[in-house]
């Protein structure tokens, strides 16, 4: 079996993927970088849910008074 | 059984229906396909719908639309009707309908009518869709007119809720004018009192669009619009947000034909008015609805020199329908 730590890229056919290790400064800098997105993001759902209102359940729809009912069956034939 | 409230409006151009989460927008357009056509059609992801045997698809270019009262209560009415709810049917699960639909103003205090309205569409249905079979009942049918629609939309919320705690709002006069494809409704209403005035124009965008097409065709006749095609209501649509139109031969600047045909069609309707006695002073807000009103708006709102009451209302061309949607809520309050 392939050690999973091996890792080869193409740089044809990886072009993109290639061009971000070199720039990152090899391999494990480039996981580090995405494992600290990865660690940022990860708990994002949570930490959003303290900041941001979450949206109002669906409103549900009050009595209709008589006024009301009444108004409408007078327009519905 | 799972019932569905529908608020929906079967007219001359278009098929809408506003249930909550469901719902439907398209050119009232049926067409009867031939059996042997069916896997072409499912093929390019056509809609295929299987009545008694025969089969159709819906959509496509507006046809000229009768204009006629019959139209209410006829079998191709009861068709386009049952093809339109089959669509909101989930599965092969028989449900219920209970829906509110509209007519013209004019139509709508005709007891004959709407007797022959509800009579018509209260049955039993199955339509094939695409190879499900689809079970359901309308058992209910309520008929309001129009414009009524559009005042409920802009007096309530779609849940039926009042958007203002202001009561005294529903004994004030609405000016509601409604510019539908094939007919203009200009009716007074205050939700408290009902239907007040009403006049029904049968000059409607169905003229409007006709008109640009012939007044383009006469100012630049090189351009060979009539070969191109295009239909009216076409043309209309790619000069809803756009004063250049571009055909194969060249562009064409529209611009000011649209803006005079606008105007003379809102002078129109303010004359009409006039004519049958509007007193414009005794209306809380005049509601612009329906689709004509989004492009006639400009129009409208300075032959009223900019009066502050007129206003277009949100959603114009959905709004009669998510009105008829509140009612039914209120009506059957559920």
């Amino acid at each position: 079996m392939m050690n999973p730590m091996t890792v080869r890229i193409n740089p044809k056919n990886e072009h993109d993927l290639y061009q971000f290790v070199k720039s990152k400064g090899g391999i494990k800098k480039a996981i580090n970088y995405l494992f600290g997105h990865y660690q940022m993001t990860k708990d994002i759902q949570s930490l959003i849910g303290d900041i941001v209102d979450k949206p109002p359940a669906i409103k549900q729809p009050t009595p209709v008074d008589d006024e009301v009912f009444n108004m409408a069956n007078n327009f519905i034939k | 059984m799972r019932t569905n409230i529908i608020g929906c409006d079967n007219s001359n151009a278009s098929f809408k229906a506003f249930g909550g989460r469901k719902v439907l927008y398209y050119t009232n357009v049926l067409q009867e396909v031939k059996t042997s056509n069916t896997s072409a059609l499912l093929r390019n992801k056509k809609d295929i719908f299987s009545v008694d045997g025969k089969q159709y698809t819906i959509g496509g270019n507006i046809g000229s639309g009768g204009k006629d009262e019959s139209r209410y209560y006829s079998k191709q009415f009861k068709l386009e009707t049952q093809i339109a709810l089959s669509q909101l049917v989930v599965g092969d699960v028989k449900e219920e309908f209970k829906i509110i639909t509209g007519v013209p103003a004019n139509l709508a205090e005709r007891d004959d009518i709407i007797d022959k309205i509800k009579n018509n569409l209260i049955d039993n249905y199955e339509v094939t869709h695409n190879k499900v079979h689809k079970r359901f009942v309308i058992s209910h049918v309520g008929v309001v007119s129009q414009p009524v629609g559009t005042l409920y939309y802009n007096l309530f919320d779609i849940n039926g809720n009042a958007k203002t705690n202001d009561k005294s709002v529903y004994s004030k006069n609405f000016l509601i004018i409604d510019i539908g494809f094939g007919t203009t409704d200009l009716v007074e209403l205050s939700a408290s009192k009902g239907l007040g005035d009403n006049v029904t124009l049968t000059r409607a965008m169905s003229d409007y669009v006709s008109n640009l097409y012939k007044a383009i065709e006469y100012e630049y006749p090189e351009s060979r619009l009539s070969s191109t095609e295009i239909t009216p209501y076409e043309l209309d649509n790619m000069l809803i947000d756009n004063d250049i139109l571009s055909l194969p031969r060249g562009d064409y600047k529209v611009g000011h034909i649209k803006e005079s045909l606008q105007q003379e069609f809102a002078t129109e309707i303010k004359s009409a008015l006039g004519k049958h006695g509007y007193n414009f002073e005794k209306y809380h807000q005049i509601i612009l609805t329906g689709g004509g009103s989004i492009i006639l708006y400009k129009a409208l709102k300075e032959v009223f020199n900019n009066d502050k009451r007129v206003i277009l209302i949100d959603d114009p061309i959905m709004a009669n329908v998510k009105g008829f949607y509140t009612l039914a809520k209120q009506s059957y309050r559920v």
